[in-house]
């Protein structure tokens, strides 16, 4: 036993400190809050100033939360509110009498379905467009090798620093060369200037290409080995197994036709024509007694224009915050 | 490896049909489009898109219908084998395919029924390898030694290419000329809609008295940018001081205020939403909300919140205060900021967490062992591992704030509070773009141009800061 202990100390002296072998330095200072304290003292104290900390971060995170939420709250309630309520002298945080009949106002004032049509049609055409396009082109910059596809590729991701607002005057001009701006514009030309534009983004490109190349080369060759042309590995195999960035995509293009606002603006010359964020802005929701702005049906509409897209939220959360969080992921 | 045996697809059909009824509605809008017009503008070109949809259309069409015809010799060749409808088929043949799908989908469907019914068919409605080779005997999977060949059972649609065993190549390495064809659609749109509008933009810039309309203008000149800088008049004496007075200030306003904000607020949530245990999931999506809205709409609730009678003035006591319209410019600014702040918040948030959840915990359990304080942690760990999310939420936000719209839209319902004799006294530089846009085109570019000039100058700036500070 002692043989071996003494052969303990000294592969322990020759390797590393053991220190149960080593006295503790009598110029080791601890700190002056701690002196005098067992270690349950001390364990004690951090346990309490742990709680503190808690305790704190929750109030604090809690207090910014109402801040966040407080904006929606205070709409749908303003939209069940009557208007002497909605501008009295005192607030109340929730409606006295509850006002259904506002919504009814504002189906029959603001017309809900023409826009909602509209936005439904240049949302889906646009979201088609768009993914095909980034589909072949992410396929191209990350599966196959030609001359001149990582100078294109770096033009590519240049535009991306580019405001939008430098194409919208030069994209206003070619659109209506095309004929779709103007006297006696359609229906079909409104939507047209309103989704060939938007057919092609180059974030989403890169999106896809990033995830396209984390998909195994042994794919590639075992679907070779069965046959399958380069065309359809791409929709048998690439596609299905980037599904959910696809989908990704989907839902942030559909927010954000539904979000658009300055484009259709721009391009259509008829109320009728227009998606919802202008319709909103443009409606006059006017108490027809009074003269006044009424702020009750006003948040009507705003609830009516918010609901859709916390539905896509809350049956698309994981998509969503997926598909924002991944723009922030080094690739 | 897995061979399925494909007899007959009802979904293969709709898809035809589809693809003819998707072409001929194309086709229809296209020519009735067409013949609405005269023939003078067809020759100027002006109705490009009318030719391109019919065009579409016809595509649409003959891919529809070669389906039925392609689906039609899959029927026959099936039908050889599995021998149940072979005299529909016989009955109808080649000129008559698309009748033959109706009849043959219904039996194949029902004869599917029967054979899932039995257990036949995996759930899919596929027939299993084991299945096809036990109900046919004549076909096996095997070495056939008499013709020195392996036969493997492959699917009809691509048997040529089915046994292609040598030959094979990775596309990826390789010269593929192919690549272009893929990149053509891109190509084409981002030319169309992203690179010519930028050199078209600078160069009208330079232009006097762009008309959109016409294409016309002036000569070149450089006053547009002078003009709307104040600097020179017009030759009618006509003097530009809203953009200096109004729209850069604003905008400056705007970038030094919120970004900042923003951008500290969003770490301290994040780092305190990372800390914390219970609720961590619903207060992230609380605070992911912001993000899902409407920036007219929610901008439309800021000016009801802040309005005279309104609440913000209930719960502060000061009532009748003028927040939104009729405000002074300066007043107007808290609203404005607050709000640009709370709807560009949630994105910081969830581009931090995401940066927060992928550093390693033995950083804080290093800090902890050294018992570093709150503040140090925060400061000398997390900011510095954090640094690239940092950066790049910067640069966005940067670009964002220089190009803020929506939020002056939504909440003043135009450029100004209407105090002070009407001034766009809210305006911002992109405001001020989307007001020329059609009726002063060249002042509009020149706008465009110097806001992208900035834009440029900034993320500039802010690489060759990060390179002495992002630690990636």
């Amino acid at each position: 036993m002692a043989n071996e202990q003494t052969n303990l100390e000294n592969v322990s002296r020759e390797k590393y400190i053991d220190f149960r072998y080593v006295k503790v330095n009598n110029e080791i200072v601890l700190s002056l809050d701690e002196a005098g304290k067992t270690v349950d003292a001390i364990k004690r104290a951090e346990k309490v100033s742990h709680i503190i900390v808690t305790v704190f971060t929750y109030i604090f995170i809690l207090l910014l939360a109402l801040v966040v939420v407080f904006p929606f709250y205070w709409m749908i309630i303003t939209s069940l509110k009557q208007n002497e309520e909605i501008n009295g002298a005192v607030q109340t945080f929730f409606p006295t009498i509850v006002m259904w009949s506002n919504y009814v106002h504002v189906f029959q004032v603001f017309d809900f379905g023409t826009y909602m049509f509209n936005t439904i049609v240049v949302a889906i055409f646009s979201t088609l467009g768009t993914l095909l396009t980034t589909i072949l082109a992410a396929f191209a910059f990350a599966r196959l090798r030609f001359k001149g596809r990582d100078a294109v590729f770096a033009i590519f991701l240049m535009t991306m620093m580019i405001p939008g607002e430098m194409m919208v005057i030069s994209n206003y001009i070619t659109v209506a060369s095309f004929g779709w701006i103007g006297e006696g514009q359609t229906i079909f030309d409104a939507y047209l200037s309103m989704i060939v534009p938007f057919w092609t983004s180059v974030f989403y490109i890169y999106l896809l290409r990033q995830n396209f190349k984390q998909i195994p080369n042994e794919l590639y060759l075992a679907a070779k080995v069965d046959g399958k042309s380069d065309w359809s590995f791409l929709w048998k195999v690439m596609v299905p197994l980037a599904s959910p960035t696809l989908i990704s995509i989907t839902i942030l293009k559909f927010m954000g036709t539904w979000n658009s606002y300055v484009w259709p603006n721009l391009v259509t010359s008829k109320r009728e024509y227009r998606l919802i964020s202008n319709g909103l802005r443009s409606s006059a929701f006017v108490d027809i007694d009074a003269g006044i702005t009424a702020y009750g049906y006003q948040m009507a509409a705003t609830v009516l224009v918010t609901v859709p897209l916390f539905l896509l939220f809350i049956f698309f959360r994981k998509y969503i915050m997926k598909g924002v969080g991944r723009a922030g992921i080094k690739g | 490896m897995k061979r399925n045996i494909r007899i007959c697809s009802l979904i293969d059909l709709i898809k035809n049909i589809a693809y003819c009824v998707a072409g001929a509605v194309l086709l229809f809008i296209g020519a009735l489009r067409l013949m609405e017009e005269t023939p003078g503008e067809i020759e100027s070109g002006q109705k490009l898109g009318e030719f391109g949809l019919a065009f579409l259309g016809v595509i649409l069409i003959v891919i529809g219908l070669f389906g039925f015809y392609w689906l039609g010799a899959l029927k026959r060749e099936a039908a050889k084998t599995e021998g149940y409808d072979a005299d529909l088929v016989r009955k109808y043949g080649i000129l008559a395919t698309v009748f033959a799908q109706m009849p043959t989908g219904v039996v194949s469907l029902m004869d599917r029924a029967e054979r899932k019914k039995n257990g036949e068919l995996t759930k899919r409605g596929v027939a299993s390898n084991e299945l096809f080779a036990e109900t046919r005997p004549e076909y096996k999977e095997g070495y056939d030694a008499e013709n020195n060949a392996v036969i493997r059972l492959v699917s009809p649609r691509n048997n040529g290419k089915a046994y292609q065993t040598r030959g094979i190549e990775d596309i990826g390495s390789k010269n593929n000329w192919k690549g272009w064809l893929y990149l053509a659609p891109v190509i084409i749109l981002v030319s169309i809609f992203l690179i010519y509008p930028l050199v078209n933009t600078i160069f009208i810039s330079f232009t006097q008295d762009y008309l959109y309309a016409t294409g016309e203008f002036q000569g070149m000149t450089l006053t547009n940018f002078t003009y709307i800088l104040g600097l020179t008049n017009r030759a009618n004496g006509a003097h530009e001081s809203y953009f200096v007075s109004y729209a850069i200030p604003n905008t400056i306003i705007c970038v030094i205020v919120t970004v900042p904000v923003s951008t500290i607020l969003a770490l301290l949530i994040s780092v305190a939403l990372n800390s914390i245990k219970w609720f961590q999931k619903i207060l992230q999506t609380i605070f992911f909300l912001p993000y899902v809205t409407n920036g007219i709409a929610v901008g439309m609730v800021f000016s009801v919140i802040f309005a005279d009678k309104g609440v913000i003035n209930f719960l502060f006591n000061t009532p009748d205060k003028v927040w939104i319209y009729g405000a002074e410019r300066w007043t107007a600014m808290i609203p404005l900021c607050f709000y640009i702040v709370w709807s560009s918040i949630p994105f910081k948030i969830l581009i931090f967490l995401s940066g927060l959840q992928g550093i390693d915990k033995q950083y804080y359990q290093a800090a902890q062992i050294d018992s570093a304080s709150k503040a140090k942690v925060l400061w000398r760990i997390t900011v510095p591992l954090l640094s690239p999310q940092i950066l790049y939420i910067l640069i966005t936000s940067f670009i964002g704030a220089w190009k803020e719209y929506t939020a002056v839209v939504g909440l003043f319902n135009g450029p100004g509070t209407l105090g002070k004799a009407g001034d766009p006294n809210m305006e911002t530089i992109v405001f001020y773009i989307y007001e020329n846009l059609s009726t002063q085109t060249s002042y509009a570019a020149a706008a465009a141009v110097f806001l992208f000039v900035i834009i440029l100058l900034f993320t500039a700036l802010q690489f060759a800061v990060s390179k002495k500070r992002v630690h990636y």
